[in-house]
């Protein structure tokens, strides 16, 4: 992982690549990489979809090693969902032979001067572009079958469906897992549209007689690798409760506690959930052969991912995670699990972003396009955005502009990204998270549960007006570190309860580059990170007025506990004072 | 004696899953649910013990158990349903009484009509949250669960609705269903209803009261009665692949 990867797309003659030393970005991994190129070299005012915004892809710190859980990767640039910077990170194979090719970016700029599509090709021999107009408008997995036809079955995809081609504001970019399917996504914020826009259907991956990454110390590495390993298995949620259902294992419990959004936000808790729980679907996924423990590339222990097959045996989809299910669920007042994994198929394919398009349709369902617990009509308003139709375009460009463009006045997003599956009046710390990330409103921004073992800010107290932003806070700052290595941030509940574990981390942190780190350095990076966010959004155009939730959180209280969102404006507005 | 056989089930497979809940010694003297009430009917499937998990589904539904009332969450897990102690502590990690989080199961005391929902340790920011007790609670202290100072210990009999979610499905199910849960009628209809050959043929009897019920009666008609409960308990023998000949 010595060099970047540099290829404008705008060059005269057609695309060009250039291969150069890490210089400045020596040391940098997953978000912090794609986070400080973007900070470091584009423009904050640029229009996203413009030559002038550029798209990095990087995987993290340990991304390639036999380090497991390591296989998350980066995608950053200025989101055309939300107007600011942007990391979108997934799981599959990406990272790990991106990093055995010895890459630690991609770096795509420019924008191609006619329309033609291409496809960026890597394996041990070098990197080619070639022309890809057989591709044009393809979904993922017809793409990334044709693409094994040609290259073979060892091959690693990362693409856009025809989402990112047209250029829709929700459109993600599919990294394939094990078995070669897309299935994994940079859901967040429209990073496939940027690829789009610079004209690359597809980079494909090939890392046969690459090796692994080599530690530093190497039996360092390794002790610290199986202490890793023995704390992730012994923990209840990443050795039993995540291998057994998924992250829909959520499902009843967010439904009990009353902060289950419904039917776009309308009450905390959905009449139909036990129905496609993480618990059922478990038992209908074993019952028709698939698999309900599956993990989504080499190297995972934790195994929170499955095969839904459909009726009639055949593979439907992957295992929807439980925002997905969520989505295009309860919030859609949608209780059957074949038509949610069937629209997860289509999100997949066509390549959008299961928790915008969810979000999106449950808004379109409250301005009167269908009715709540419609799901025919659902997989159909899904449909148009495959088929590109004007009604399609609207839809693929997300809740806020389908909001707008239907006239509807509860909208769950924050600076133009819909809310994942939480409802911030119940559970007002993640409320502070959605409305002050970096990112829109984000889960996963606030959720390394690692900070106490970090120590960021030190213990909170609860009973300060300002603790939860100084929890939020400290969520984030720790996530930000966690992406930065390109682990999963499901090793976050090990670390939470194991310090073991969490030395164990740091350990093979040190191992592998020969370093000193302390969870003080650790610390230090996520804050580095944020302040890049940070700054960025604030020369984009970006004030503490754009870190609100819509007003309707404050005013429309929800059932069943009849709380609104009460975190005040001032308190949100000290969440960058540090 | 059948509550006795139900335990050693359930005990084996929670055995074999490295988690102990051992039912308390005391329950065996007849403190069977429901018992004494005639507004509902017994039914009582013996089979094959891989055929537990298809009800597992009523588990996270919920269902109802009588209990006595005016104690804490803990005693009522451990005193009432002999659940071990430092399984209470360590296993179950997420605990909602009528939807609100519960921070310490000692101090939570048990009404009568409440509802109270068990979760092993939860994935996600807000699962970890919800945590009894947690780093992370204060993110949701307006709905967490308060104690009412005001509120009596005075022991009565009373009705619960419980919920089991996740890991605790299969560790605490089993003995649930042993002891036998009310659930609605018109619940069990559907699943009966929706039940493979498969299912049935590993049903090796069924009981309504001392009665037998023929299976393909029951399976298209349902639960004879008009009565809006029934009581569903289940007698397992072991797994018929299982047995050595």
């Amino acid at each position: 992982m010595d060099n970047i990867l540099r290829v404008d797309m705008g060059a005269e003659g057609g695309p060009q690549f250039s291969e150069e030393p890490l210089g400045d970005y020596a040391g940098l991994g997953g978000r912090i990489m794609t986070s400080t190129v973007v900070g470091k070299e584009v423009d904050p005012l640029c229009h996203p979809l413009s030559a002038e915004n550029k798209l990095v892809i990087a995987p993290g710190l340990l991304s390639g090693s036999t380090a497991v859980m390591s296989g998350r990767i980066s995608v950053g640039c200025k989101s055309p969902l939300t107007g600011t910077i942007k990391e979108s990170n997934a799981g599959g194979q990406g990272a790990q032979v991106m990093a055995r090719l010895g890459y630690a970016a991609i770096i795509l700029e420019g924008k191609p001067k006619d329309d033609k599509l291409y496809k960026l090709l890597i394996n041990k021999d070098g990197v080619k572009i070639e022309t890809a107009d057989e591709l044009k408008l393809l979904g993922n997995y017809d793409t990334v079958e044709k693409l094994i036809d040609q290259y073979g079955d060892k091959i690693t995809c990362i693409s856009i469906g025809s989402a990112g081609e047209r250029k829709m504001s929700a459109a993600s970019i599919a990294i394939t897992d094990m078995e070669v399917r897309p299935t994994r996504h940079c859901g967040r914020g429209g990073t496939g549209a940027v690829m789009g826009s610079k004209g690359l259907k597809a980079i494909v991956l090939d890392d046969t007689d690459c090796s692994m990454r080599p530690p530093k110390d190497p039996d360092a590495f390794k002790t610290a690798n199986k202490a890793f390993v023995a704390g992730l298995k012994k923990h209840p949620v990443t050795g039993e409760g995540l291998p057994a259902y998924g992250t829909n294992i959520l499902t009843n419990v967010i439904n009990e506690a009353g902060g289950y959004p419904a039917r776009n936000f309308q009450s905390g808790q959905f009449e139909g959930a036990s129905k496609i729980s993480g618990e059922t679907q478990a038992e209908l996924e074993k019952s028709r052969g698939g698999k309900a423990t599956h993990g989504c590339h080499r190297g995972c222990i934790i195994r929170c991912s499955g095969t839904f097959l459909d009726k009639n045996g055949n593979f439907l989809t992957k295992q929807p995670e439980y925002e997905t299910v969520w989505a295009h669920g309860g919030n859609c007042g949608i209780d059957d699990l074949d038509a949610i994994a069937l629209i997860d198929r289509l999100d997949d394919d066509y390549g959008v972003d299961t928790i915008e398009m969810g979000a999106t349709v449950a808004v379109a369902m409250e301005a009167g396009l269908a009715e709540f617990g419609d799901a025919e009509a659902a997989i159909n308003l899904v449909k148009e955005v495959g088929k590109g139709s004007h009604l399609g375009r609207i839809l693929g460009n997300g809740a806020a502009v389908t909001g707008q463009v239907f006239g509807v006045e509860r909208v769950p997003v924050v600076k133009g990204q819909a809310l994942p599956a939480y409802d911030p009046r119940s559970v007002q710390g993640i409320g502070v998270t959605y409305a002050t990330s970096t990112m829109g409103a984000d889960h996963t921004a606030g959720y390394a549960v690692t900070a106490n073992i970090l120590g960021v800010g030190g213990k909170v107290d609860p009973l300060k007006p300002d603790g939860q932003i100084e929890l939020s806070r400290n969520l984030q700052v720790a996530t930000a570190a966690v992406d930065s290595t390109g682990m999963c941030l499901f090793i976050a509940f090990a670390l939470l309860d194991q310090p073991e574990t969490f030395q164990a981390l740091i350990d093979m942190l040190n191992a592998f580059y020969g370093l000193n780190l302390t969870a003080d350095d650790v610390t230090a990076m996520g804050q580095k990170v944020l302040k890049i966010e940070r700054e960025f959004n604030i020369k984009a155009g970006f004030t503490k007025e754009h870190d609100r939730l819509p007003a309707f959180f404050k005013k429309e209280k929800l059932p069943p506990h009849n709380v609104v969102f009460d975190v005040k404006d001032e308190e949100l507005d000290q969440f960058y004072n540090f | 004696m059948l509550l006795h056989f139900c335990e050693s089930t359930a005990f084996a497979l929670l055995k074999s899953m490295k988690w102990k809940l051992l039912m308390n010694s005391s329950l065996q003297s007849g403190d069977r649910p429901y018992g004494d009430r005639q507004d509902y009917h017994c039914l009582l499937f013996v089979l094959d013990s891989a055929n537990l998990h298809c009800f597992f589904e009523f588990l996270q539904k919920g269902f109802f158990v009588k209990v006595v009332t005016g104690k804490s969450i803990k005693q009522m897990l451990c005193d009432q349903f002999g659940v071990q102690p430092d399984y209470a502590v360590n296993r179950i990690k997420t605990i909602f009484y009528d939807g609100k989080p519960v921070d310490d199961m000692d101090r939570a005391i048990v009404r009568d009509g409440s509802t109270l929902a068990f979760s092993a340790a939860m994935p996600g920011l807000v699962g970890a949250t919800f945590r009894s007790g947690g780093e992370l609670s204060p993110f949701r202290s307006t709905i967490s669960y308060r104690p009412d100072i005001r509120q009596t210990s005075d022991s009565k009999e009373g009705v619960v609705f419980i919920k089991l979610f996740n890991l605790l499905v299969s560790e605490m199910g089993p003995a649930f269903l042993c002891r036998g849960i009310l659930i609605e009628k018109k619940l069990l209809d559907s699943f009966l209803k929706n039940q493979s050959i498969d299912f049935w043929s590993r049903c090796s009897s069924v009981f309504l009261g001392n009665h037998p019920m023929e299976k393909e009666k029951l399976m298209h008609d349902g639960v004879p009665g008009t009565e809006k409960f029934v009581l569903l308990k289940l007698k397992t023998i072991p797994q018929k692949n299982n047995v050595k000949s």
